[in-house]
């Protein structure tokens, strides 16, 4: 997900980058670009949409971002960055966006404090900070199953970096960031029938609001990356409306009723909150072994707390890379899931509860599809294959196979209209792509 | 390092003046001169071969560049490691005083010297290094001046420069802060 800034706001950050260049003329060497950008085509072997964009007739939008970066030295110790990202859009399946991806300024007093305030990247993951640049790392896309457990990354606050430097060399760096911002972001459900006339089926948009806060504690040296982090999110409609903490049964028989997941329905009432926290944690590493050998690992934890209904997952992946000259060979495995408690839930609003004979029965289980459908599950691993090949020290071609394994069910996975719930199944996908950062 | 022998510059001088020609009485007879060609083809290939190596062999001659480091005036005396740290963003400042680094120009001889010396990386371990750096928001990469006049002139007029310069290069009056 990505959030999206404001006009007024970012020409405000802008301004007030101007402002804090303290009539330091700006030269050339003052103002810098860069830009990166992945091309990237993947095709699966199936009918169904996997990961929003993949399907047997394969498309380039899954993986295709193109970005440019602006950075401004203000001054010694003042910098600001921009960089905007073109890429498929948050708010439709079939637009892109532009978006700022980063736009903030920066102040490093001293070489062991940087604080930056505006938009930044929050140090979710391992590679949070660079994970659309695909240049910098060999998978031909990192695990969704990983990196897609977030809400969100990017946020409008402010982020307080403080480093250490550690050994004889000075080689070995100890930083911890802390963090705190908001972002606008929008959420994507899919549902299978939708709500005819008043809800359509397939993908549906939400506009959310996130607060984020949290640590991260890295290790960097030339051999290792280490990092673990804890944050916490706060979450809401932007809509105003409240978020359900769980769905009373209804009973209109012996052994028949249905789940109230509206207040408009009958029943005691849903009992609801305004704003649901999650607490992240995270656990990461990459290390290099000799001998070209290298290997990768995260571990997340999404844990929900005020609701039955939301975001409460656990993903881990473990790569292995090779590098033989300009090839970079990988295998990977990744695993995602959700509680017994969120599937329990999932098959009771998705099964039909009450008879058809019943007036209004069609309706009432349209709709308790739907509040299931939005409940964010997943039960599924992957395997993948590739490799990278080094074009040149700025660009890099990548191929992989990856076959993914869906359990119960996944919300990585569209089902079509009219189609049982897609479970139990394999899908593969090949994908190919042109990475470049100069 | 291989310098020139009597034996390249014999090759370059048969290149340059001609490879001897055979004896008019030992010339075949009209019609037959092709049989001739392949030698002469042979010797000029083989001389052409050899004006490369030479070539190379004057290339590699020349000294191997001694990056020297030349700071503004005021700028302490920093030793190896701290020179890496500058070099990838890890430190701006030295004994509290801002200070901004400079490279040699991208591909050449003194900065792969340098990179090496001071940073024991290559080009392209440096470049893989800064693309990462510069996507995580954490600065951009030293700017590139073209030659040792451009540095001198760039440490000269702006505080806290820290630029990159051969040995052969260097002037009196230069702060010298670090050498390999």
């Amino acid at each position: 997900m990505k959030a999206t800034m404001k006009p007024h706001r970012l020409l405000g950050l802008l301004a007030w980058a101007a402002a804090a260049a303290l009539g330091t003329p700006a030269t050339a060497q003052d103002l810098s670009w860069s830009g990166f950008g992945t091309l990237g085509y993947a095709q699966s072997n199936r009918d169904h949409t996997y990961q929003r964009y993949i399907d047997h007739s394969g498309g380039l939008e899954r993986d295709t971002v193109f970005g440019v970066q602006a950075d401004w030295r203000l001054g010694p110790q003042w910098s600001a960055t921009l960089q905007l990202k073109a890429a498929p859009s948050l708010k439709s399946d079939s637009r892109w966006d532009v978006v700022p991806a980063w736009a903030f300024v920066a102040w490093r007093p001293t070489n062991d404090w940087l604080l930056r305030v505006g938009r930044v990247r929050a140090p979710l993951y391992l590679y949070s900070e660079s994970m659309d640049v695909g240049q910098t790392h060999d998978m031909a896309r990192l695990p969704t199953e990983l990196y897609s457990v977030a809400p969100t990354t990017d946020i409008d606050g402010a982020y307080v970096t403080r480093s250490w430097a550690l050994g004889e060399t000075g080689d070995r760096e100890l930083s911890l960031d802390a963090y705190h911002g908001a972002a606008n972001t929008t959420a994507r459900f899919w549902t299978r029938d939708g709500l005819p006339p008043v809800e359509p089926a397939g993908a549906q948009f939400k506009d959310v609001h996130v607060e984020l806060t949290g640590l991260a504690l890295t290790l960097r040296q030339p051999d290792l990356v280490l990092r673990t982090s804890v944050h916490q999110a706060r979450t809401r409609q932007r809509n105003g409306q409240a978020l359900p903490v769980r769905f009373p049964f209804v009973p209109v028989g012996p052994g028949i009723g249905y789940y109230q997941v509206s207040n408009s329905l009958p029943g005691p009432g849903v009992p609801t909150v305004g704003t649901i926290g999650n607490t992240i944690f995270s656990l990461g590493g990459e290390a290099t072994l000799g001998g070209g050998w290298r290997v990768a690992g995260e571990f997340v934890r999404n844990q929900q707390h005020d609701t039955e209904l939301a975001s409460d997952t656990k993903a881990r992946y473990i790569a292995v890379f090779r590098q033989m000259g300009k090839f970079t060979p990988y295998l990977s495995v990744a695993r995602l899931d959700s509680p017994a408690r969120s599937f329990d839930w999932y098959q009771r609003l998705t099964n039909p509860s009450l008879p058809g004979f019943i007036p209004g029965a069609a309706q009432l289980n349209a709709a308790q599809r739907m509040a299931g459908e939005s409940i964010w599950l997943a039960d599924q691993h992957s395997v993948a294959v590739g490799s990278s090949y080094a074009l040149s020290p700025s660009m890099k071609l990548k191929g992989e196979w990856m076959r993914s394994r869906i359990g119960q069910m996944s919300r990585l996975v569209d089902t079509p209209p009219g189609s049982a719930t897609v479970s139990q199944q394999s899908i593969d996908v090949w994908s190919i792509n042109l990475n470049f950062a100069f | 390092m291989k310098t020139p022998n009597k034996f390249h510059f014999r090759m370059a001088r048969l290149v340059l003046l001609g490879a001897p020609r055979p004896a008019k009485a030992g010339r075949p007879p009209r019609g037959t001169s092709q049989v001739a060609k392949p030698h002469w083809l042979a010797s000029w290939l083989v001389a052409i071969v050899w004006l490369a190596l030479l070539a190379t062999a004057v290339q590699a001659a020349e000294p191997v560049p001694v990056p020297v480091l030349i700071a503004h005036p005021g700028v302490p005396k920093v030793d190896a490691a701290t020179v890496a740290r500058l070099y990838t963003g890890r430190a701006i400042e030295l004994a509290g005083q801002p200070v901004i680094v400079a490279n040699a120009a991208p591909g050449s001889a003194l900065r792969q010297r340098f990179l090496a010396v001071y940073l024991r990386q290559d080009e392209d371990k440096y470049r893989a290094y800064w693309t990462v750096r510069r996507h995580i928001g954490k600065g951009v990469p030293p700017p590139d001046l073209p030659t040792a006049a451009a540095t001198i002139a760039w440490v000269l007029a702006t505080p806290g420069a820290i630029g990159c310069i051969d040995a052969t290069d260097l002037r009196s009056g230069l702060n010298v802060v670090a050498r390999p």
